[in-house]
This record gives C-alpha cells, sequence and structure tokens, in this order.
C-alpha cells in the first residue's frame, strides 16, 4: 500500500514539475555525485603531465591539454569538486544562518523581530558585491574567505523569507489550534510552524545555487578564490584568457562546465517550484 | 508634502546607509594584519619610533576619534592614497569614473530594451519548451563565458567589431569623459562612431543579465496586470491595443521591474570588473581588478565607497520613480 502511495505521489512529482525538470533534478543530483567522488572519476590524472601541452580536443583527451600537457577533461571533473562544493555549503550555510534567524525574527515578534528586520534591510540595500570583494582583499585571498564573505551578504535573503513565512503561518487555522490546545515554545516552532516554512526556502535554495556559483566562480576569476594550482574552474578561466585566440578550448571549456551545472541547478529549481506549489 | 515627507525620509535612510557602509570600509581598512606604524618606520627602528609614529599617524586613539577622522576626511574627498599607483585615489577614480559610466549607461538602456523585447517574447511563446529553456540559459550564463565567447565569434572569428580597448587611436580626451559624445564635440564624429564600435560587445556582455533579470519580472507582472478588470473596461471603450498596452498595462506594471533594475545596479559593478578585464577595456573596473593583483587595499576600498554610494542614489532614484508609476506606495 505505501509502496503504490510512494509511486503516484512520485508520478504526481513528475506531472507537476515536468520532465525536464525532473531531469535536470536528477542532473544535480548526478552533478553532486561527480564532485563527491571526482578524484576517482578523472580518466588521467589531473595534476600530472599526461601528453604534449596544447593538444586540441580528440578522442584521446576529449577536451584537449592545456599548456603544460595537463588533461584538461580531468582537471574540469576535479574542477567541478572545487566549484559545486563549496557552493552547495555556501546555500547550506545561508540557510541554516538566515533560516534560525527568521525563524526567531518570526516567533518573538516585537521589537526582536523589528530589530532583525531592519538589519536585514540595511544588508538589502548595501553594496554587498563590492564589500564582499573588498572584505576578501582585507582578509586575504582565498577559497575560505571568499566563502565567509559570501555568506555574510546571503543569510539575510533567507531571514526575509523565512520570516515572512513564519508570519504567514502563525495565522493559519492548524497552528491556532495548536496554540489554544496549549503547545508552545521550541515544539510549536518546529513541529507547526519550520514545516510550513520549508518549501518556500528549499526553492530559494535551489534556485539560489547558481547564483552562489556564479558569484564564488567570478571570485576565483578575479584572483580573490582559489591560489594557483587548483583546478577551480573560474580561475581556470581566467588563466587562459591569453589563450583565447589561439586555444579557446582552455578559457571556453571551463566557463561552459559552469554554465552547464547553473542550467541544471536553475531547471532544478523551477521545477521544485512548480511541483511544491500549493503542496 | 507628502512628497517632501517622503523624500526627507528617503534622504536620512541614504545618510544612515553612507554612515553604515563608511564603517565597514573603516573596519575592513583596520583589519590589515601588518602595524602601519611599523611598516613606515621600518624594521630597524627602534620601539620609541614606532611609538612616536603611532601617535603621530593617531593609532593610538579612541575608534571613536579615528572613526570620525576618517569620516572627515571622506566628507572632503580624499580617499588615501594608492599604493600601487602612488597617487590619491580620488584621483584615480575620477580618471577611470566617466569611461566607466558611459558603458554601464550604455548596457543599462540596452539592457532595458532587450528586457521589453524579452518580456514581450515571453507573453506570445513563454509556454514554448525552447523559448523558456532559452530564457534559463541565458540567466545561468556566467558574465565571463558570454564575455569571451562575444570577444571571440565578433572579433577574433567574424571581424566585425573591435574586441579590446575603448578606441582606436592611442590617445583622446574630450571635455565631457564620454568619448561617445566627445567625439562630436571636438568636431570628430568618427571619433565618436570608434567609441560605438568598442563599446557595443561590452555593452552587450552587460546588458544580458539585466536583461534576463528584468525581463522575467516584466514579463510575470505583465501577465498579472493584462488580467486586471481596468484593462478589460480599456479594451472596452475602444482604446487601441497599442494604447491599452503602453499607457494602461505597462504602467501598472513598472514597479516590479523598476525594483528590479536597481537589484541589477548593485550587481553590475562585479559585472563590470570582468568585462572591463576580458576587453581590457580602460576603466574603474580594470583598475579596481589590478589594485585586487598587488592588494592594493587603500584604492580598493576608495572605489567601493564611491560606487556604493552611486548605487545608493540610483536605488533611492529608483524608488521615487516607482512612487511615481503607483503613488500607493508613497503611503
Amino acid at each position: 500500500m505505501s509502496a503504490l502511495k510512494a509511486y503516484v505521489s512520485a508520478v504526481e512529482f513528475l506531472r507537476r514539475a515536468g520532465w525536464l525538470e525532473s531531469a535536470a533534478i536528477a542532473g544535480v543530483l548526478i552533478v553532486t555525485l561527480i564532485a563527491v567522488f571526482a578524484r576517482w572519476l578523472t580518466p588521467f590524472a589531473p595534476d600530472l603531465r599526461v601528453a604534449e601541452p596544447y593538444l586540441a580536443p580528440s578522442v584521446m583527451h576529449w577536451f584537449g591539454t592545456d599548456e603544460i600537457g595537463r588533461d584538461l577533461f580531468s582537471r574540469i571533473v576535479l574542477g567541478i569538486q572545487y566549484t559545486w562544493l563549496p557552493g552547495l555549503a555556501i546555500v547550506v550555510f545561508s540557510f541554516a544562518i538566515g533560516g534560525f534567524i527568521g525563524l526567531i525574527a518570526g516567533a518573538m515578534g516585537g521589537r526582536i523581530d523589528l530589530a532583525i528586520e531592519r538589519t536585514v534591510d540595511l544588508f538589502v540595500v548595501l553594496p554587498a558585491t563590492l564589500i564582499a570583494l573588498a572584505m576578501v582583499v582585507a582578509l586575504g585571498p582565498g577559497l575560505a574567505n571568499a566563502m565567509i564573505a559570501i555568506i555574510v551578504f546571503w543569510w539575510p535573503v533567507y531571514a526575509r523569507i523565512c520570516r515572512g513565512e513564519i508570519r504567514r503561518l502563525s495565522a493559519l487555522p492548524h497552528v491556532e489550534a495548536a496554540r489554544i490546545s496549549g503547545v508552545r515554545g521550541p515544539r510549536l516552532l518546529l513541529r507547526y510552524l519550520l514545516p510550513g516554512a520549508m518549501p518556500a526556502l528549499l526553492v530559494t535554495a535551489t534556485l539560489d545555487i547558481a547564483n552562489v556559483i556564479m558569484t564564488l566562480s567570478a571570485m576565483s576569476f578575479l584572483g580573490l578564490g582559489q591560489p594557483a594550482p587548483a583546478p577551480e574552474l573560474g580561475a581556470m578561466t581566467a588563466r587562459a584568457l591569453e589563450s583565447l585566440t589561439v586555444y579557446w578550448w582552455l578559457p571556453i571549456l571551463p566557463a561552459a562546465v559552469i554554465f552547464l551545472v547553473c542550467l541544471l541547478a536553475n531547471l532544478a529549481g523551477d521545477g521544485l517550484r512548480a511541483a511544491l506549489r500549493g503542496a | 508634502m507628502t512628497l517632501l515627507r517622503y523624500l526627507i525620509k528617503r534622504i536620512t535612510g541614504l545618510v544612515a546607509v553612507l554612515l553604515v557602509m563608511s564603517f565597514i570600509v573603516f573596519c575592513l581598512q583596520s583589519i590589515i594584519p601588518a602595524d602601519p606604524a611599523r611598516a613606515m618606520a621600518g624594521p630597524i627602528a627602534s620601539t620609541a619610533t614606532v611609538e612616536a609614529i603611532r601617535t603621530q599617524l593617531g593609532l593610538d586613539d579612541p575608534v571613536a576619534v579615528q572613526y570620525a577622522r576618517f569620516l572627515s576626511r571622506l566628507v572632503h574627498g580624499d580617499l588615501g592614497t594608492s599604493v600601487r599607483t602612488r597617487q590619491p585615489v580620488a584621483q584615480d577614480v575620477l580618471e577611470y569614473a566617466m569611461p566607466s559610466l558611459e558603458l554601464i549607461l550604455m548596457s543599462t538602456f540596452l539592457g532595458l530594451v532587450l528586457a521589453g523585447l524579452l518580456a514581450l517574447m515571453q507573453q506570445g511563446f513563454g509556454r514554448v519548451g525552447v523559448v523558456r529553456v532559452a530564457i534559463v540559459s541565458a540567466g545561468s550564463t556566467p558574465i565571463f563565458l558570454s564575455a569571451l565567447l562575444l570577444v571571440y565569434f565578433f572579433w577574433f572569428r567574424l571581424g566585425w567589431l573591435p574586441g579590446t580597448g575603448r578606441l582606436s587611436i592611442p590617445r583622446f580626451s574630450g571635455p565631457t569623459g564620454f568619448d561617445l559624445i566627445d567625439g562630436i564635440l571636438v568636431g570628430a564624429p568618427e571619433i565618436s562612431l570608434d567609441a560605438l564600435r568598442h563599446v557595443i560587445l561590452p555593452a552587450f556582455a552587460l546588458a544580458l543579465p539585466i536583461a534576463v533579470a528584468v525581463g522575467r519580472t516584466l514579463s510575470s507582472s505583465l501577465h498579472d496586470v493584462m488580467r486586471q478588470s481596468y484593462i478589460r473596461t480599456a479594451r472596452g471603450k475602444g482604446l487601441s491595443e497599442t494604447r491599452v498596452v503602453l499607457s494602461h498595462g505597462l504602467r501598472n506594471a513598472a514597479s516590479a521591474p523598476l525594483a528590479m533594475t536597481a537589484l541589477q545596479v548593485r550587481l553590475i559593478f562585479g559585472n563590470l570588473l570582468i568585462v572591463e578585464q576580458v576587453f581590457a577595456r580602460p576603466g574603474l573596473g580594470l583598475y579596481t581588478v589590478q589594485a585586487f593583483a598587488s592588494a592594493d587595499l587603500p584604492a580598493v576600498l576608495g572605489v567601493a565607497m564611491v560606487f556604493g554610494t552611486f548605487y545608493i542614489l540610483v536605488s533611492i532614484l529608483i524608488e521615487i520613480g516607482q512612487s511615481l508609476s503607483d503613488p500607493r506606495i508613497l503611503l
């Protein structure tokens, strides 16, 4: 019986999300797996010279080789790890911090709510990208500092959405009923309010992955992310900028892979939004 | 009266945000790991000398006093001295501000035009899979990829447009700093034409994200507005469809896309850094990228302060535009 139920709900999910978006959701999971197991998936050693430098894409080396004869495909596979996992981590941290603060604001109300709301407003009007960049320059370039700088300016979106959802849910009859029957405090928050706020937060988070990855890879492109030998995709593009007219695959292909994973994430987000609407 | 009170409220907000931003910049400035007094005195100076310099620089004063001094320098237009060019940052910024502003204005204009076309296309064919995926794809393209592809195809492959620099002639400076206008002003329209040819590709690269974001917002708010009863009334009293869409539909749908435009101005500076680097186009963005490479913190913070002020001013102008298009926002 429950197997049948699972089957029916899966079919319903597919129907609402659309086949392309469902495929994209699967794609996002696959990209995550590739990112986690990248070290074992590269056809060649990504850090070593394995052929002549500047070979064009071929059957042997799908994406060609770079200036010291490293296999570009292997480096890009590893690059997915260096780009995708930090991107996911930023989304997860912003989600957790913003969600928690939004939860507090929405549940407490009154002065605390007002203070949090003003802070969030302030973050929204500040020129965040710029201050984040300046922050990385001040703290010193590197992955950890780039991630911190992005998270500092990223959580307010989640706080705002979570707070809005909590306020909306608080007025609904099932929460009212729970409150009248004596449910209060953390239990009310975690069992009655948070689950209702989850869909909106999840959709935002999925649609956010592409933004975060583009921001992070832009930082690496500008030389503020991971230092030289690391195959981060944005940094790879920037380092090969001069080769554009001679060896086009060196700058274009890493950037094209960023595009592909962002496209998957955005389509998956659209699918999730369609599937969870009214659920 | 309401408008005046509204303006006062906005300007107070502006000052508050500027204060917060300047405080953040002040804090970032003070976390330079090396001790500035020690750096100035040199490694062999005695502790007493270092202390003397410290007092002279005012590093012993309470933070509040230091911040007040920082603010008063800012108000007088002193943004510190660049470590790389050894010139006042304010002077560097002035030198590069106009070309970048020219590019930003061009790309915002182009972006809004494209956004309008995109919204119309989405209204007509939004349900068609190919169109939908194309729009999502445009929104998933990292700015350096679109910039690189534009350079590769339109400059290197086809040779239609120049892909680097601002002008073909090495040195030119006119009265306004906008090459597009200056050429005409000094009586050399071929310079303006040359500037136009150079600005098209980078402006297009910058316009793409604006077009997608604003276009999607415009499309969804048009979609809602065109189903309102006042649109039916307008059609019912025999207005032409153009009139209905432009003065009844678009005006009411303008608020959300305007807000989105403000958000995009915030993002444009990050993109400007990348586009000016890819197109080797001298400007504020390229200046900042070079400052990154040499860890030139005063230059980076100076640019952040200037551009932050610009962004906050623009967002307030846009907010006023929003309340003009929808007077309910005033209340």
